[in-house]
């Protein structure tokens, strides 16, 4: 199996960090691509994703998938040249005001980010003007807000208006337990029920191909 | 017949005057607005956090108002610390409680909840364990229990919460830790679980030797949205289904029913809980996560007693035409020859509206009485 193929097969069988860093390491000896690396990885995780969708994985899985992106990218860096990679967009991401949950915003953002999103994380309970000046100041492609408590739903509605209130035309996208899909709709934004369909959202935003890096 | 005969006849799958009815918890913000007043209280469902002695009687004298007021059958007490413990408090204001999870207050729920964890390395979590592990005989920590017991006079069923300690050991870890050191240091994990089993084993003994309390609700998640939070074999190779059985056994032995707390979708591992860790209930029963309460009964029958399970979600959110067919549904399904507890599926939490909790208090009492007319 070439190198390639074994970094898809070792995330697509979550083999873990011990593996994914020794195939960092040959990858550096073998003098493999950087973004084929990385494209080997994606692919990889898109099949967790989709296992994890079908009820084949469990949440767990898609951590531990997380933790092994991040280590081989970690593992990678020292040994190749890091070309200027295109980025998919900037994600700016918090939860809402009145909830402090994390794991659902953290998960969300360790996708976004093995796929190729810079994330800025905004932390929890944060307020839609918060989010607002944010999205004023570091300009994203999308605003992400994660709720597990349904007190936070009128403050995503109040975000969503004071964004165009503002005339601020940044995708939006929205996520947690008591957000339906008519939710989202009604606002007019994206709906990603997890951190599988966050990614799909995500890239559907962005047009699917990646976007120039926010200025 | 008093509302313990009415939760006792329900728990042993005879059928009572009416369905019981109780919420696990009822969040401070929500005590207030249904007394009309501020509570100077201190609450956290998920660790004891109260110092004061003097606040907690104050909680517990709140909770069995509101109890009472609203009408429930179960009041639900927790665990106190010792006499005399120093809660450590962070410099940025959260709260370090005794099991090493870091804590914040929410304003909403006018409660404190985890956030966070003392645990960086594999050595903090053993120097923990083998140094600074809470005692759960240490005296006091029946403190609660005991004040309910004393101003309830046997009128309401008793029941007492516990952690889970793969929930536990999981918010203490945080999740990502958790996940990485169950890989790579099973070990430690594996003992954290066992500590927390031990813990709650000293608990129940004490609360057993009591002899007040009617049942204990483990709460803790072991499922999300889609199911089960780690694929089943590792929750066997964890022993969690294990540690659960001898909670479940130490509880028998005391003569107090044992029932499992879990959101999200709990259909895949009833069986193991059922089966393997000899649980007598299920708590939530999480509709919004497709939970079907009818299907449990129809598979489980007199297995199971079901303590829920109004949507949580939709006491904030739906009408109290909904709240009422819904409350209608669960108990058409749920209560035919009793094991059924109507409650929502998690709690009253602080944003909740008051007329769909009391619709659905007031629909379970016009059409939880027996014999039911569906």
């Amino acid at each position: 199996m070439g190198i390639l193929e074994e970094v898809k097969d070792c995330f697509i069988n979550l083999r873990g960090v011990d593996e994914v860093r020794g195939l960092a390491e040959r990858a550096a000896r073998e003098g493999a691509g950087f973004s084929e690396l990385l494209e080997a990885m994606k692919e990889g995780l898109d099949v967790v994703g989709d296992r994890y969708d079908k009820g084949e994985y469990f949440l767990s899985d898609l951590i531990m998938a997380g933790i092994m992106a991040t280590e081989f990218v970690d593992a990678l860096r020292p040994h190749l040249p890091i070309p200027t990679i295109k980025s998919k967009g900037k994600v700016i991401i918090g939860t809402i005001e009145g909830d402090i949950h994390d794991i659902g915003k953290n998960l969300v953002s360790t996708m976004l980010s093995v796929n190729g999103f810079d994330i800025i994380d905004i932390g929890v309970d944060v307020p839609p003007e918060k989010f607002v000046k944010n999205v004023e100041k570091l300009k994203p492609d999308i605003l992400a807000i994660s709720c597990l408590l349904t007190v936070g739903l009128p403050g995503i509605r109040r975000t969503v208006d004071l964004l165009r209130m503002k005339g601020l035309n940044v995708k939006v996208m929205i996520g947690g337990r008591p957000i339906t899909r008519d939710f989202a709709e009604e606002l007019g934004v994206g709906y990603g029920r997890d951190a599988v369909q966050a990614v799909k959202v995500a890239l559907e935003l962005t047009g699917g191909k990646g976007v120039k890096p926010s200025e | 017949m008093n509302s313990r005969e009415r939760v006792l006849r329900a728990i042993n799958f005879e059928e009572p005057d009416e369905t019981p009815i109780t919420e696990l918890d009822v969040d401070v913000s929500v005590m207030e607005r249904i007394l009309g007043r501020t509570l100077n209280v201190m609450h956290s469902l998920q660790a004891a956090i109260t110092v004061d002695r003097d606040m907690e009687r104050a909680y517990y004298d709140a909770l069995y108002e509101v109890y009472r007021k609203v009408g429930f059958d179960i009041l639900y007490a927790y665990e106190s610390l010792p006499d005399g413990y120093r809660l450590e408090k962070l410099p940025d204001g959260r709260l370090m409680e005794q099991m090493g999870r870091v804590f914040s207050y929410d304003d909403v729920a006018k409660a404190y909840t985890p956030v966070g964890s003392i645990f960086q390395t594999v050595e903090d979590v053993r120097d923990f364990l083998d140094e600074r592990f809470p005692d759960p005989h240490a005296p006091g920590r029946d403190y609660g229990i005991k004040y309910l017991a004393e101003i309830n006079r046997g009128d309401k069923a008793l029941g007492v919460f516990i952690r889970e300690p793969f929930a536990h050991v999981w918010e203490a870890l945080t999740p990502v830790r958790f996940v990485y050191w169950m890989h790579r240091e099973p070990s430690i994990v594996v003992k954290f679980i066992e500590k927390v089993t031990e813990y709650n084993l000293g608990l129940i003994e004490r609360y057993g030797e009591l002899g007040c309390v009617d049942l204990i609700v483990m709460g803790g998640d072991l499922c999300d949205v889609k199911g089960p939070m780690l694929p089943p074999g590792e929750f066997r190779r964890l022993r969690i289904f294990e540690a659960m059985r001898r909670h479940v056994e130490e509880a028998h032995r005391c003569g107090i029913k044992f029932i499992k707390h879990t959101d999200g979708n709990v259909k895949p591992i009833l069986e193991e809980l059922v089966e393997t860790s000899h649980v007598d209930g299920v708590h939530s029963l999480d509709p919004s996560a497709g939970v079907d309460i009818g299907w449990v009964k129809e598979k489980f029958q007199d297995r199971l007693i079901l303590h829920g399970n109004v949507s949580v979600d939709n006491l904030a959110t739906r009408s109290v035409e909904e709240i009422v067919e819904e409350t209608k549904n669960a108990i058409r399904n749920a209560s035919p020859g009793g094991g059924h507890i109507l409650s929502s599926s998690n709690s009253w939490y602080g944003d909740v509206r008051l007329e769909n909790c009391y619709a659905m208090v007031e629909t379970g009492r016009r059409y939880g009485r027996y014999p039911l007319k569906f």
